[in-house]
């Protein structure tokens, strides 16, 4: 038997490994992602301060510590039964969307992007954002500078670009100044710009060329799964606060409930194989590792999103919405590589709402803490840019944390990344010409999904190692990791 | 013409801000990236631990490392990354100091994965699979990087502020590189470059966050606030108070400070009052003394690793 | 006896105004008392710093006395009054470490008041050997961060 090992999975959040086992004739035996990592944030956030979960939880993921943080104070208001004030709100969700926008563009130019923007063959040593960087100069330095001002305007509302500490149960830290208006105005102004050449660019460059038209017609990279995602009251999505909309593979609406409610029509499966449980909607429940209708396997992130919603919420992304859907046909989109263009039809949402929300007349108002309650215990869910995340704590009467429950969304994505990993493993070593640019193929499959493998290993019990099972072609389970 | 110098950025046990934040030197970034060239940095490139391997001795100009040390694997790479290297840079507070992450010593790894897996949990390659194929054991505690290899500067913060990565930077491509040893912050404390106005006020009780929309111009300790400002380097213009929150110390404490904590306690017992000072204030110290919850967490946030003693297994 | 009895060991810091005064007298006095303490002598209790309490327990103390003015004697005012609430505030921190808290003793002890002393070390040495040898982990952890822990200054 020969072992084929990429250690570590690179361009992506988080560490891991991918194990391929091949039989005597070259043919896929098994494959394990492994993720050899515990930090045990669920264990070591009981006894701290609630109000210090944000700050403490975003420390899960340096690449969205917006999402946890938002998402932890979230919890928190629903902990201390808070209203949050509308200019509290303003300025969260400002910051949430100039978050999302910042971090789908990290994804499309310097993580999954490589797969994406440069030609298939291009050698290794230049997969990655220096190549993109090089393939198009102008683009690449318009990219690193809008970033840095996307993160301009996280410093200024978050007190810090990375590991903000603005967000407190009821409300943020302190109110915004005329000036810090202006200044964010003016960078919304160039994200929302940057958004619309990238649309062009993705239309000229991205989109037509074979090599990504292909990746999007692959069956193997064809999932038929339930959707879930947050909804603003118009069907749109929304990042940070909304229902949490739930779809079948025929887009038929499953349910529409606030975050707390939806929970309960989610469980988790247990495997013998795996530390990681598997979430998956009790109805229609589960039928093992499969997609399709019957199943209660889901996917959420920029494909979900779009897939939930009946509309984007703004109008440059609307275009793009038609557009993307024009080109699938139909909704949903079951696509796994179509989670690269659903991120740019979100990516011009973020950057216009960041851009009305920064006119807003409230974002200035110094009405930025509701009251407080007594402390007990409360649910958070956001949309991170990578799918649903959930935040659940129980506080003690000092405001000190007895209980965190955390389900993220590469948690979500488990059973589907598995399965589109197996599909691709599957169709690379069908090639039966194991070179390095197959094997990307692999990894390209769950960098779709940018997967965040460090946040997915400190949530739920289970934590290491995030083991996926690939099946035989006879459906026999090959590889396990057992207790 | 000899090549461009190799560098390698590296993660271990950490949340990946420290990479990211790199990203965040923004323009420089660019004039950065052209004046070097990245050896393997898995965030951003695609070399693999085996090309690492096949590095020559000391290849590698320098090497920074961020995150904890909390497994096995993790201690083999910088290992590893130490003998391919010239110089190794702690890089954030986690390989620092072992940063938030380090709050994982407050409960001994057998408790952390009874936890976690409940009982009798074993570490095991897949069925078939051979025994390296397993995932690496968990070491006992957080290490900060300093405990396994010699780094020879440190970038702190959590994540460093771009400002002191560019120091890093001018350093290395300068070729003027200060002693073994340096911290690429300030030694004086972050109280210096805080614009809040300090007065020393006493404390007649303490104050958490969400209970205070905070005075924008008074310095958050006399609010009442646990402010780390007096112990903690300065270098990232005092991000925190000026955004309305007490520094939490991410960049470690001033020399002069030594021990975070205990420095901290000292400061604290030298501003509570509770009236006149005397016997008949006593119960009212100590009832505001203890409005500080959580004290450890509080005042070890991110360097619990380096100066709290280890706990037991068990 | 068949076994041999625990003997804790002692750091004591008194100030010499008044507690080191207090225990020189119970010297002079030929008052018996344990001969488990190293003691220190410091200006005033309001000098000693928490990093010298860890450090005494890094250097393998099993407790640390800390003998003070009494209340309104204090020859810098309020030192004794600092020393308390550091005191106050360090044994929480002790005890979310694992360190018992009883092991760090702050007592008044005026100059006059030898016997006093005498009957404190009996106590505290009484209480230590109750408490046992520290089965609490007293090594730091290594780190560059840290000076080496040095061994106990005589
Ligand atoms: S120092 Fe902070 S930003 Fe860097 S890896 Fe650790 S937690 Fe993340
Ligand atoms: S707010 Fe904090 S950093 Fe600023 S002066 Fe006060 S204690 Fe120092
Ligand atoms: S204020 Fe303190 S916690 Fe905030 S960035 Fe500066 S050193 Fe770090
Ligand atoms: S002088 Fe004795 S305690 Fe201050």
């Amino acid at each position: 038997m020969k072992k084929l090992t990429i250690d570590p999975i690179t361009r992506l959040e988080g560490h891991g490994k991918i194990l391929l086992y091949l039989d005597e004739a070259g043919g896929l035996k098994g494959a394990v992602l492994q993720v050899p990592e515990l930090r045990g944030f669920e264990v070591f956030c009981r006894g701290r301060r609630g109000e210090e979960m944000p700050q403490i939880t975003e420390r899960i993921c340096g690449v969205c510590p917006e999402a946890h943080h938002l998402a932890s104070a979230r919890a928190l208001d629903a902990a201390y039964h808070a209203t949050v004030p509308a200019p509290a709100w303003i300025q969260r969700e400002l910051f949430y969307n100039t978050y999302i926008f910042a971090d789908h563009l990290l994804h499309l130019v310097f993580l999954g992007g490589p797969d994406l923007l440069l030609p298939a063959d291009t050698p290794r040593e230049s997969r990655n954002v220096l190549g993109v960087i090089a393939a198009f100069p102008e683009l690449g330095r318009e990219v690193v500078t809008v970033r840095a001002r996307a993160q301009r305007i996280l410093e200024i509302i978050g007190g810090r670009a990375i590991h903000p500490v603005f967000a407190l149960p009821g409300g943020v830290a302190r109110p915004l100044t005329a000036d810090d208006r202006n200044e964010i105005r003016s960078h919304t102004a160039a994200m929302v710009a940057l958004a619309q050449t990238f649309v062009t660019f993705f239309h000229e460059e991205v989109l037509p060329d074979p090599g990504y038209q292909s990746l999007l017609a692959l069956p193997q990279a064809h999932l038929p799964t339930h959707y879930l995602g947050l909804v603003d009251p118009n069907l749109a999505p929304n990042f940070c606060r909304g229902e949490l909309r739930a779809v079948s593979p025929d887009g038929t609406e499953l349910f529409r409930l606030d975050g707390a409610a939806a929970l309960q029509k989610i469980a988790e499966r247990s495997e013998p194989w795996t530390y990681v449980k598997f979430p998956y909607l009790k109805e229609p429940g589960w039928t093992g590792f499969e997609a399709g209708a019957g199943s209660g396997i889901y996917r959420v992130g920029p494909l979900a999103r779009l897939n939930v919603a009946e509309r984007m919420a703004t109008p440059l992304a609307q275009e793009e919405y038609e557009r993307f859907l024009d080109f699938f046909g139909a909704k949903p989109v079951h696509a796994t590589f179509a989670y690269h263009w659903a991120r740019l039809v979100e990516m011009v949402q973020a950057a216009e709402a960041a851009a009305a929300l920064a006119e807003e007349k409230g974002l200035t108002g110094t009405e930025i803490r509701g009251k407080l309650g007594e402390p007990g215990a409360g649910v958070g869910v956001v949309e991170a840019a990578r799918g649903t995340l959930v935040h659940r704590y129980a506080l003690d009467e000092q405001g000190l944390i007895t209980e965190v429950d955390l389900i993220v969304a590469t948690t979500h994505n488990a059973a589907g990344i598995g399965l589109s990993i197996k599909g691709m493993a599957e169709d690379v070593v069908r090639k039966n010409d194991l070179d390095e640019a197959l094997l990307n193929r692999i990894e390209m499959a769950f960098r779709a999904y940018d997967p965040c493998l460090a946040c997915a290993t400190h949530f739920l019990p289970g934590e290491m190692p995030l083991a996926i099972e690939i099946y035989n072609a006879e459906g026999r389970l090959e590889r396990r990791i057992s207790r | 013409m000899v090549g461009k110098p190799k560098i390698a950025v590296y993660w271990t046990g950490g949340c990946g801000g420290c990479d990211v934040s790199f990203l965040e030197l923004g323009a420089p970034l660019l004039d950065v990236l052209a004046k070097v060239e990245i050896a393997f940095w898995p965030a951003l490139v695609d070399a693999k631990r085996a090309d690492v391997e096949a590095f020559a001795p000391r290849s590698l100009a320098a090497t920074l490392i961020n995150g904890t040390l909390r497994t096995e694997e993790n201690v083999e790479m910088v290992h590893l990354l130490r003998e391919k290297s010239q110089l190794v840079v702690a890089f954030g507070a986690c390989a620092h100091l072992g940063g938030v992450p380090g709050l994982a010593n407050l409960v001994s790894r057998e408790e952390t994965l009874r936890r976690v897996y409940g009982d009798g949990f074993a570490i095991a390659p897949p069925p078939g699979g051979e025994a390296d194929d397993a995932p690496p054991n968990l070491l006992p505690q957080a290490q900060p990087l300093s405990t396994e290899v010699t780094v020879d500067y440190v970038v702190p913060g959590c994540p460093p502020p771009p400002a002191l990565i560019g120091l890093l930077f001018d350093a290395l491509l300068s070729g003027d590189l200060p002693p073994a040893g340096h911290v690429f912050a300030h030694d004086k404390a972050l109280c210096e470059e805080c614009p809040r106005t300090r007065e020393d006020r006493v404390l007649t009780k303490i104050v958490r966050p969400h209970e205070l929309v905070p005075d924008p111009e008074a310095c958050l300790l006399d609010q009442g606030m646990i402010c780390l400002g007096p112990v903690t380097r300065g270098g990232c213009g005092a991000a925190c108070p000026k955004a309305g929150m007490p520094c939490t110390g991410c960049l470690g404490p001033t020399p002069h400070a030594g021990d975070p904590g205990l420095a901290m306690i000292s400061a604290l017992a030298s501003l509570v009052r509770a009236g006149d000072e005397g016997e008949a204030s006593f119960a009212g110290e100590d009832a505001v003394l203890d409005s500080l919850v959580d004290p450890v967490g509080t005042l070890y946030k991110y360097s619990l690793p380096s100066y709290v003693a280890k706990r037991r297994s068990g | 006896m068949a076994e041999a009895q625990f003997e804790p060991r002692i750091v004591a810091f008194l100030c010499r105004w008044c507690a080191g005064a207090g225990a020189d007298l119970a010297g002079t006095s030929r008052l018996r008392y344990p001969p488990n303490a190293v003691a220190i002598r410091v200006n005033c209790s309001g000098r000693v710093e928490p990093q010298w309490v860890m450090e005494a327990f890094r250097s393998g103390a099993d407790g640390v006395f800390i003998g003070g003015c009494h209340p309104g004697d204090c020859h810098y005012v309020s030192g004794n009054y600092k020393a308390r609430r550091r005191v106050h505030l360090l044994k929480r921190m002790l005890s979310e470490l694992g360190i018992e808290p009883e092991r760090v003793r702050l007592e008044w002890v005026s100059a006059t008041e030898g016997a006093k002393f005498a009957r404190l070390m009996h106590e505290f040495v009484e209480e230590l050997r109750a408490l046992g040898p520290r089965t609490d982990p007293g090594e730091a952890a290594p780190s560059a961060a840290l000076p080496a822990p040095s061994r106990r200054k005589g």
